[in-house]
């Protein structure tokens, strides 16, 4: 069983304009061990589909018209708020992209993770490593150790001493490991990584992507990385899903996906990265802009910008289709030979 | 033929809070030639924007010496760097903060022929039908001059500020980071539309970035900047493929860009 | 190269085109919270009733002094609304004619503490070093004396009357908005688009004129709605303690000061002059709570 299984997810958003199809048809699967690079350009979805499998879109505005998101076979679509609470910083951890705005400036960052230690503790003792109990001074030494053995864990060093800091005594990159450090306390099953390094500089943002491929090695968790950077996606996932316009277009293995693209909107995209051997003035842009999803084109939501469209494209929505082993494309055109 | 110098240039900043000295900038060489882009690759803190802003004037080095097409830039009165002020230009990373959110792209694009007068816009109608004409040729439709920046995609803006760069027919740009708030497909409009306008216009770029792959593909020339110091110089080609310093070589095996075209590549 | 065009629909073809669609969106992001509609229609209100209310009252002699003696501490009833006072004249004709001097009085405090603030607070900010200390120090001084306390002392100094009152007032009011627009200036200056305009070799008035102070109006316009309740009912409570503007000429205050001492038998002469004071309080508040969702840039994209 996929430890994430999201499928055909549709999300209404209601705005002043009116309501705006954002998810449309979402289908995903990630498996525990393994990083999945979901990634898009601005106003894709991306984000939106990160925030939902954690139910943290607010609602209204958000509706969610149709689909399930199945976590470890329970379906979250379903899920109490009480229920999702639980899961919340316990077997599903969030990381986001500012490190700053995460962490609370007047608190230490060692108190501000023992809290999010005893709170997992009070979902699952285990995680404390004492019995239901233990006393009060107990689960917070308990919690303590634990939250020193984490920060160990994301390469800061002196972990013991640097709990008794404030957020701004950390570096931006550091900053970032005391967050990913804070959602591994509740030993996640699922972390979900949204933009983690796109604030940081290349050299950090290398370190830090290394730091979450150890730790799921180490952890067998499954990440979900969402990011605009399709280099990124190149350095740290096995599996990728490219969305456009709220529908996930491409999905497979990295490798298949980037070398071979089969969607029209991955392969513009791939074509629009400056690359090796490329004459200046060489590089191919994307014509259009993304449609407005107030309005959406009625059949694929790439028609309009794409070269290969026929009418039937600009009838019917494309429905996902496997191509090869784990390789889907979302294209009506992805059955015929290559253009 | 050389359009800008700068010799070694030191520049310190002295925090009133404490009496520490930061050093932004120790020892920076640089030349640029006229009709090359020059690549100036650095991460946050390197004091690559401090040497934007020194280039500008808008701050002094604290030694070293800055020429413009051969004037040392310390030397010149208000007024003779008023007029430099209208040869060279810049574009900033971010096309959000880069614009006043009051003023109308009309008002924003015709604001440099409004502080130049010397450039003969000095009739409103004239200022008008230039920023038309610019926006022209940024891609944009001279209908688009009433709106406001918030009203157009991160693309579009930085459409406006480069029609804004290029109202006063300068022959320097820097481009500090000009793609790096963008999506990758307008990153490849805004890319292409630079390297064609620098061809017919005979512009001079000095661009400025961390995204290594860009670089390759914009840049002639290009300089790493580490801590105030220049690292490594050279021809793109060469730095990229042998690269002599060791942070050069951090640099590009950390490379997002250049993992990808690794991957891609046959 | 091509450049794909971009649909926007309908372009504004002028700057004055221009202008009016950003204030129509302006009304239109506005008019989405019901609170602030509800703001807006009550200061509008007010503002009418201040402007053309006395015309339209049951009893206009009242107004000028005349009383009743008939008619004393009439509760209310077809004939008088919100009954009568200890002087026979009818409450309602007196609350409505007041709202004309307090609302006067509240708006002549805040504009002069907003232009005499906006100034020095600009000079501060945008200047800094010797100047910018000399002003602050003079707030600082400013706020560590009570308001309230700072203008009894200075209208006692002046003498009565409503113009003293006023000056009194505004002159313990400026730093309020010295220091917002001083903290304003320089955000604003440290803006990118600011040192682009610099960038080009802009002069120090364009940057203030163009690019700072149109980005500071929207947080100075806020602070004077806001402030615009806490003016009258400032007004009020000199009124109340006989400062200020002087019987027969009605305002709410002074209104409220004498129905105290009839309180609790007579509750009508007391209860709607407070109401009044009450409604106006709670109308400039709820404006500028919505101006503040309207012109704050960061509360937009």
């Amino acid at each position: 069983m996929a430890l994430l299984e999201i499928r055909n997810l549709h999300l209404y958003m209601r705005s002043f304009e009116g309501d705006a199809h954002v998810l449309n048809g979402i289908d995903l699967t990630l498996e525990r061990g393994r990083i999945h690079g979901l990634v898009g350009e601005t106003g894709c979805g991306k984000s939106l589909t990160g925030l939902s499998i954690s139910r943290l879109v607010p609602s209204p505005p958000a509706r969610y018209a149709a689909g399930s998101i199945r976590f470890d076979g329970r379906d979250l679509m379903e899920a109490s708020e009480a229920e999702m609470r639980a899961l919340r910083g316990r077997r599903i951890g969030m990381i986001f992209q500012d490190p700053t705005t995460n962490l609370n400036p007047a608190f230490r960052v060692g108190e501000q993770m023992i809290d999010v230690a005893l709170h997992a503790g009070q979902v699952d003792s285990g995680i404390l490593g004492l019995g239901p109990d233990a006393s009060r001074a107990e689960r917070r030494a308990a919690a303590c150790r634990l939250v020193v053995e984490m920060l160990g864990k994301v390469g800061i060093r002196d972990a013991a001493a640097r709990v008794d800091d404030y957020p701004h005594q950390f570096s931006g990159g550091m900053r970032q490991r005391v967050l990913i450090a804070m959602a591994l306390i509740g030993r996640p099953d699922l972390l979900i990584a949204d933009e983690p390094t796109t604030a940081l500089d290349v050299t950090v943002q290398a370190q830090i992507l290394r730091l979450i491929r150890d730790l799921v090695d180490e952890f067998q968790l499954g990440v979900l990385l969402i990011t605009h950077n399709l280099g990124v996606v190149a350095q740290v996932c096995s599996q990728v899903s490219v969305m456009y316009a709220g529908s996930t277009v491409e999905d497979g293995p990295t490798r298949a996906v980037f070398r071979a693209p089969r969607h029209p909107y991955t392969k513009a995209l791939l074509a629009a990265l400056p690359r090796e051997g490329l004459a200046r003035g060489e590089l191919k842009g994307l014509a259009g802009s993304v449609p407005s999803l107030l309005t959406p084109p009625r059949g694929c939501r790439f028609a309009p910008r794409c070269v290969h469209a026929i009418d039937t494209c600009r009838e019917r929505r494309p429905i996902a289709e496997e191509i090869q082993a784990g390789h889907t494309v979302a294209c009506l055109r992805a059955a015929e030979p290559v253009a | 033929m050389k359009l800008l110098a700068i010799e070694s240039v030191r520049k310190v900043y002295r925090s009133t809070a404490r009496s520490a000295e930061v050093v932004a900038l120790d020892g920076v060489s640089l030349m640029i030639e006229r009709g090359e882009c020059f690549g100036l690759v650095g991460e946050s803190g390197s004091g690559k924007s401090t040497l934007s802003r020194l280039i500008l004037n808008l701050e002094a080095p604290s030694s070293g010496r800055i020429a413009y097409d051969g004037r040392d830039l310390t030397s010149l009165g208000q007024e003779e760097m008023r007029r430099l002020r209208a040869r060279m230009q810049i574009v900033f990373q971010d096309p959000y903060a880069s614009l006043n959110p009051r003023m109308t792209v009309h008002d924003l694009v015709a604001e440099p022929l409004a502080i130049h007068p010397e450039a003969g816009y000095r009739d409103r109608g004239r200022r008008t039908v230039r920023v038309g004409e610019l926006l022209g040729t940024v891609g944009l439709k001279p209908e688009h001059m009433w709106r406001y920046p918030h009203e157009f995609s991160g693309g579009q803006r930085q459409r406006v500020c480069i029609a804004r760069a290029l109202a006063l027919n300068p022959e320097f740009l820097i481009l500090d980071e000009p793609t790096s708030a963008l999506d990758v497909s307008v990153q490849a409009q805004i890319l292409n539309m630079l390297l064609e306008l620098q061809t017919r216009l005979g512009l001079t770029y000095l661009f400025i970035s961390h995204d290594l792959g860009v670089v390759r593909y914009v840049a002639h020339r290009v300089a790493l900047i580490h801590n105030g110091r220049i690292v490594e110089e050279g021809p793109v080609g060469q730095v990229f493929s042998a690269p002599k310093s060791d942070y050069a070589r951090t640099l590009i095996s950390a490379s997002p860009e250049l993992a990808l075209q690794a991957l891609l590549a046959p | 190269m091509s450049v794909a065009p971009h649909d926007f629909g309908d372009f504004p073809r002028s700057a004055a085109a221009a202008r009016f669609e950003a204030w129509r969106r302006a009304f239109y992001r506005f008019s989405g919270s019901r609170l602030s509609v509800i703001g807006l229609g009550i200061c509008v209100f007010l503002v009418l009733v201040a402007i053309f209310g006395e015309s339209f009252v049951p009893y206009p002699q009242h107004v000028t002094g005349g009383i009743a003696p008939r008619a004393r501490f009439l509760p209310p009833s077809a004939t008088h609304w919100f009954g009568t006072n200890e002087l026979g004249q009818d409450v309602f004709t007196l609350v409505v004619a007041g709202s004309r001097v307090s609302l006067l009085c509240g708006f002549a405090v805040v504009f002069a503490a907003a232009v005499v603030g906006t100034v020095l607070g600009g000079i501060a900010g945008y200047y800094g070093g010797w100047t910018d200390d000399l002003i602050m120090r003079l707030t600082d001084l400013k706020l560590t004396i009570p308001g309230l306390i700072l203008a009894m002392a200075i209208a006692a100094a002046l003498g009565p009357g409503i113009v003293n009152m006023i000056i009194a007032v505004s002159l313990s009011w400026w730093p309020g908005f010295a220091r917002l627009v001083r903290g304003e200036v320089l955000s604003k200056k440290e803006e990118l688009f600011v040192l682009a305009a610099r960038a080009l070799g802009a002069s120090h008035a364009r940057l203030i004129w163009r690019h700072i102070v149109p980005n500071v109006l929207g947080a100075i316009v806020i602070k004077m709605s806001l402030d615009m309740g806490f003016a009258i009912l400032t007004v009020a409570a000199l009124g109340f303690i006989g400062i200020g503007v002087k019987p027969p000429t009605p305002e709410w205050g002074s209104l409220l000061a004498i129905a105290r001492g009839y309180m609790p038998e007579f509750w009508w002469t007391a209860v709607f002059p407070g109401l009044a004071i009450f409604l106006a309080v709670f109308g400039f508040n709820l404006l500028g709570d919505g101006l503040r969702d309207v012109l704050d840039p960061k509360a937009r994209r």
